[in-house]
């Protein structure tokens, strides 16, 4: 609970969109909309994914460089998602892999900066690829800030904090 | 050559040097894969760590030798260890996190604890309750033999293996062009990333010996946006790329600039002057027109390094990604990356060779993450009844093996073209040699 304390409480009506926006962009993975989800992102978006690992309490040492699987911007977001949309352009995504993101234990505070959002989730995907009917399950929790941008929230910033130290899937061509 | 009916004690006898045809079982079958852990893995020198993860006395991390868990220790007294790791006494693993630093391994069952430099220290009764009945000289951490090589460290528990150089032979000349060029050498970028592969570990080792014809197949449209090339150049530059055997089933390539292309593209200007104080004329010139590098020491060792974008924006800058194909089963690997530069790099263009290298070549990365696809579909293609009795083909080798390059600068067979399968092919004709005699 550490991370929700000293923390303001978004309103009722601004807890219902932030839970809108989280929902419809769940929608969009799994409909692999991504022109639309890249509409909701704003230009200086930043989405990492750092490495998980294993270690003794007090043991993890602070890395002064963090490998990872995704550290994107949006020019980066772009040309992956514009891979994955087109048929034939991966390997990967043709045929489209199938996707369920199930995103539960949504908690909204106001952020540091006059209509930013800190937003918290933890997510499941269940995922199918091509060469497996055996389904991968990928589970994380995400730290995200929302920004209010022209009246419309956008996704400022994603650190998904992935739950297995080894992934068990051939590969990750889809975005949380 | 009848390879469909194989003597199981000779499975090498599945790989025909002769005609470039390869029984499929070699990649698929449980049987070949048990074999190989014996025949290869717990013979030959393995990569286990670099020097950099390691870098203070106590840092271990833990690893995987063949199918065997070990622990790469900075004993505290200078030393780089390794050790099986197992307790002595009955086999359980005396550490079971990633990383860290400690004085000491504790098994978790009787609390038996072990010294990093792998040294028995304390049982769950005191010695004396033994009656001087047993060895505690036993008692200590199974180690390994450790070989160093430009700050990538070895192991082997073969004490009849050759030593480390002779093991290396002449790949150390193309290993120092990635690790050995700068005074201080190479350094990891964080931890390694790990992910599981549905696929043999081999098909990774020979892919990065390496393939050149995949590149443009499934890579194509990555390949064009993230450097800018239009395809016909790409497939001329591949095709003109020199592809190296350089023995000891150890290979890489080259792929050069197109005419026109910079010296030194992507590489670290602050750092390039340090190369002439390591490199030698011939390297040197090998390195400075190099578009893509890309290195499988024999096992399961592999490295690529390449300019890549993926932002109109932004110049390409090189991006190091070496891994590991760990062989978990005959039809699934593991595959654990790192990313490494040049340790003399200023932090910013660490960060920048860092990220693009998590862009393209990881789990999700954006030329990985068609491969892993490729070697699945290889897999499932491949495992069946009828599909096992089929062979594949390295049959480019018949026309590649007449392009020997006699000029090449480097040790080794040079042949003209990353087409030629000449230095995958490497790969298997070591592997069937040490799976015919039983060991290095």
């Amino acid at each position: 609970m550490s991370e929700s304390s000293q923390r303001v409480e978004v309103s009722d009506h601004d807890y219902r969109r932030i839970t809108t926006f989280v929902y419809d962009e769940a929608e969009l993975f799994e409909e692999k909309d991504y022109q639309t989800w890249l509409s909701r992102v704003t230009e200086d978006i930043s989405y990492q994914m750092p490495v998980r690992g294993v270690f003794e309490k007090g043991q993890q040492s602070e890395q002064k460089f963090q490998n990872g699987y995704f550290d994107d911007d949006l020019d980066s977001l772009i040309l992956r998602t514009t891979l994955w949309a087109q048929a034939s352009t991966t390997v990967a995504e043709s045929p489209p892999s199938i996707t369920r993101h199930f995103v539960t234990n949504i908690r909204a505070y106001a952020g540091e900066a006059a209509g930013t959002f800190q937003v918290t989730s933890n997510v499941l995907v269940f995922r199918i690829r091509s060469t497996s009917s055996t389904p991968h399950l990928f589970s994380c929790r995400r730290n995200d800030l929302l920004r209010e941008v022209d009246g419309e929230l956008k996704l400022a910033y994603r650190l998904v904090k992935m739950d297995e130290p080894v992934v068990q899937s051939p590969n990750l061509s889809f975005l949380v | 050559m009848k390879i469909e009916q194989f003597d199981p004690q000779r499975p090498g006898d599945l790989v025909d040097p002769e005609t470039g045809w390869v029984n499929r079982r070699v990649f698929v079958d449980a049987d070949v894969h048990a074999m190989e852990l014996k025949r290869i893995f717990a013979q030959t020198w393995l990569f286990v760590g670099h020097e950099s993860e390691v870098s203070a006395p106590g840092d271990y991390v833990t690893r995987i030798m063949g199918d065997d868990p070990v622990i790469l220790s900075h004993s505290s007294d200078g030393q780089f260890r390794v050790f099986l790791n197992a307790c002595p006494h009955r086999g359980a693993l005396v550490c079971r996190a990633d990383a860290g630093n400690s004085p000491s391994f504790n098994c978790p069952y009787h609390g038996w604890t072990f010294r990093n430099d792998g040294h028995l220290h304390s049982l769950a009764d005191k010695p004396e309750s033994y009656k001087n009945k047993v060895d505690f000289d036993d008692y200590n951490l199974v180690q390994a033999r450790v070989g160093v090589y430009a700050g990538l460290i070895f192991a082997t528990f073969n004490e009849a293996a050759p030593d480390l150089e002779t093991h290396l032979g002449n790949a150390r000349w193309y290993i120092d062009l990635f690790f050995n060029r700068t005074p201080n050498g190479a350094e990891v970028l964080g931890a390694p990333v790990k992910w599981v592969a549905n696929m043999n570990w081999k098909y990774g080792a020979i892919n990065f010996a390496a393939d050149g014809p995949h590149a443009l197949a499934a890579h194509g449209p990555i390949s064009r946006m993230a450097i800018d090339m239009p395809t016909e150049a790409l497939v001329e530059i591949a095709k003109n790329g020199p592809a190296v055997r350089i023995g000891n089933g150890h290979g890489c390539i080259f792929v050069p600039g197109p005419p026109g292309f910079p010296d030194w593209t992507g590489f670290d200007p602050a750092t390039v002057p340090l190369y002439e104080h390591m490199l030698s004329a011939g390297q040197l010139g090998q390195l400075k027109n190099m578009f893509n590098g890309v290195m499988t020491v024999f096992p399961n060792l592999s490295w690529v390094h390449f300019p890549v974008t993926l932002s109109p924006k932004k110049p390409p800058v090189n991006f190091f990604n070496m891994r590991v194909w760990q062989p978990t089963s005959a039809s699934s690997s593991e595959i654990w990356g790192w990313f490494l530069a040049d340790k003399e790099s200023a932090d910013e263009y660490k960060e920048a060779s860092l990220r693009l290298g998590i862009q393209t070549f990881t789990g999700a990365g954006t030329f990985d993450q068609d491969d892993s696809e490729a070697w699945a579909s290889m897999d499932l293609g491949s495992r069946g009844t009828i599909g096992r009795q089929r062979m594949s083909s390295f049959q480019m080798i018949l026309a590649g093996q007449e392009d020997l390059l006699p000029d090449f600068p480097g040790p080794g067979e040079a042949y003209h073209s990353t087409y030629s399968e000449m230095s995958e092919f490497g790969v298997l004709l070591k592997w069937r040699e040490m799976m015919q005699t039983g060991g290095a």
